[in-house]
C-alpha cells in the first residue's frame, strides 16, 4: 500500500565491529535509528525510495 | 414428571445457529485495543499533510495522500458509548472544503498476516467475516468502510450510514469470503481495514467492489459522500471495533488492559518513564563511551525502529565510581527481542571496564517501533 513517509538524512551507523547496523534517517520530522531489516517498514520504505532514486544513504561516520 | 435427557450427540447439526451458542466466547476478536485503551505514544496527535501516525490508540494509523490541506487533532477520548470507557477522537482543526482529486484521509489497521490463516483465504473454504464498531460523527452520511489484501493485492468495501449528528451508533458490517487471494504465512500485513473519512475523485469514480477483487484505485473508496474536513465543527469518535469470523457480530470482547497492552507490544514498546534509573543494558566501557547488549520487554514482530524523547544526555552509564552521559543521541541496533546499545561519551572511561547503561530521567523515553 502506498506510503506516505518523508525521509531525509539517511545515514549508515555502525556496531562496534565496524559493520553497518542500521540506518539513521529522518522520517517525518522524527528521527530514527532503522534496522536493516526488509520486514521493517521504515527500512522497506528506505529501500523503496533508494531505488526510485528519491533519496540515498550515506556512510557512516 | 418424565425427564429428557440431553446430550450434544442427540442435536442435529444444523438446527445449532449462532444466535443458540453462546455469545461471550473468548478470543473472537482479531483486531487489538478495539476499546482504544491503550496508547504508549500518547494521547493526542496531528493529521495533517505529511502529519500522519499512530496517534493516540495503539495500532490505529491515521494517516493522508494527495494535497490534503486539512487538519484534525486525533486524541484519546472518555466520550464513549455504555461498556466502554475510551474512543478515538479526530477533530478537525483547519478545514479542506474542496478536495482535490488524489485527496484521501482515513484511519487504518493492519491485522498481522499468520493471524488470519483460520480464514483460509484462497481456498473454498474461505470463512465471512463481521466487523463491528461504535462511531460518532458531526457529519451525516455514507461513509467506506475499505479492505486491501497486501499479498494478493485484492480489495472490497462496505458503507455504512451515520443517521444521526451527535450520536454514538452501532454499525455492523459483513465481509465476504475471498476464495482467491491468499494470505501469506507471515509476520507482515495481511489485511487492511481503511475506515475512510473523505476521499476525492480519483479514489471514489469507479465501481465500487461489493466482493473481492483484483484493486482498481477508482473503485476503492466509491460511496464516501462525507468529506469530514469540510468544516471545523466536524469531529468524528471510533471505538469498539471487532473483526470476527461468521456472519454476526456478538458483543464486544472485552480483553483485560494487561492483555491488550502486551499484545499492542508484538507493535511498539516504550522503555523508561518509570522513575530516575531504568536499566538499559549491561557491558563495557570503551575509550569513546560504552557498548552492550539488552533485552525488550518481550518479543517484537520484527527487528523494530528505535527514537526517543527527551534529551540524550539522560542515556548514561556507570562503571566504578565514574558515571558518564551520552554526548550524543545513543545508538541501538535491534532484533525482535535485543538489542545492541552504545552510548558515545567524552567523558574518559576505563577501556573494557564491566559498567551498566540506564536512563537517568523519567521524561527521557526509548520508543521502539515494529508497527505493520
Amino acid at each position: 500500500m502506498e506510503n506516505n513517509m518523508n525521509i531525509t538524512n539517511a545515514q549508515y551507523i555502525t556496531d562496534i565491529d565496524d559493520n553497518n547496523c542500521s540506518v539513521k534517517a529522518t522520517i517525518d520530522g522524527q528521527e530514527l535509528q532503522v534496522p536493516l531489516d526488509p520486514a521493517n517498514r521504515h527500512y522497506a520504505e528506505i529501500l523503496k525510495q533508494v531505488a526510485d532514486g528519491t533519496i540515498t544513504i550515506a556512510d557512516a561516520d | 414428571m418424565a425427564l429428557i435427557k440431553l446430550n450434544t450427540r442427540s442435536i442435529p447439526d444444523d438446527t445449532v445457529t449462532p444466535a443458540k451458542v453462546s455469545q461471550n466466547l473468548g478470543r473472537r476478536n482479531l483486531i487489538i485495543n478495539g476499546d482504544m485503551r491503550i496508547a504508549q505514544r500518547g494521547t493526542t496527535g496531528t493529521l495533517n499533510n505529511g502529519g500522519g501516525g499512530f496517534h493516540s490508540a495503539d495500532r490505529f494509523l491515521s494517516q493522508e495522500e494527495g494535497a490534503f490541506t486539512g487538519a484534525f487533532t486525533v486524541s484519546n477520548d472518555t466520550d464513549s458509548p455504555k461498556g466502554f470507557s475510551n474512543s478515538t477522537k479526530w477533530d478537525c482543526t483547519t478545514a479542506d472544503t474542496s478536495l482535490a482529486a488524489d485527496d484521501v484521509f482515513f484511519v487504518d489497521y493492519k491485522p498481522e498476516a499468520q493471524d488470519l490463516q483460520h480464514l483460509n483465504y484462497g481456498t473454498s473454504d474461505a470463512l465471512q467475516m463481521t466487523i463491528s464498531f461504535w462511531i460518532k460523527s458531526k457529519k451525516t452520511g455514507t461513509y467506506v468502510l475499505w479492505l486491501y489484501q497486501y499479498d494478493g493485492t485484492r480489495h472490497v468495501q462496505m458503507q455504512y450510514t451515520i443517521n444521526t449528528a451527535d450520536t454514538w451508533e452501532y454499525k455492523t458490517l459483513l465481509v465476504p469470503a475471498d476464495t482467491a487471494g491468499v494470505i501469506n504465512n507471515d509476520t507482515g500485513a495481511g489485511m487492511l481495514l481503511r475506515f475512510v473519512m473523505g476521499a476525492g475523485s480519483s479514489w471514489t469514480s469507479g465501481t465500487a467492489p461489493t466482493a473481492w477483487a483484483s484493486i482498481v484505485t477508482a473503485d476503492r473508496h466509491v460511496g464516501q459522500t462525507v468529506n469530514l474536513a469540510d468544516s471545523t465543527d466536524n469531529y468524528m469518535n471510533l471505538t469498539g471495533v471487532q473483526l470476527e469470523v461468521g456472519d454476526t457480530a456478538t458483543d464486544f470482547e472485552h480483553r483485560l488492559y494487561g492483555e491488550e497492552l502486551v499484545a499492542c507490544q508484538r507493535y511498539f514498546q516504550v522503555l523508561g518513564g518509570t522513575g530516575n534509573n531504568y536499566p538499559l543494558a549491561s557491558g563495557f566501557t570503551s575509550t569513546s563511551g560504552f557498548f552492550g547488549y539488552g533485552k525488550l520487554i518481550r518479543t517484537m514482530r520484527g527487528s523494530p525502529s528505535f527514537s526517543h524523547s527527551g534529551s540524550a544526555s539522560h542515556f548514561s552509564y556507570t562503571h566504578a565510581a565514574v558515571a558518564a552521559s551520552a554526548s550524543s543521541s545513543p545508538t541501538f541496533g535491534t532484533n525482535p527481542n535485543t538489542y545492541y546499545l552504545s552510548i558515545p561519551s567524552s567523558t574518559t572511561t576505563t577501556n573494557n571496564a564491566g559498567a551498566y547503561a540506564r536512563i537517568t530521567n523519567s521524561g527521557t523515553l526509548a520508543f521502539f517501533d515494529s508497527e505493520l
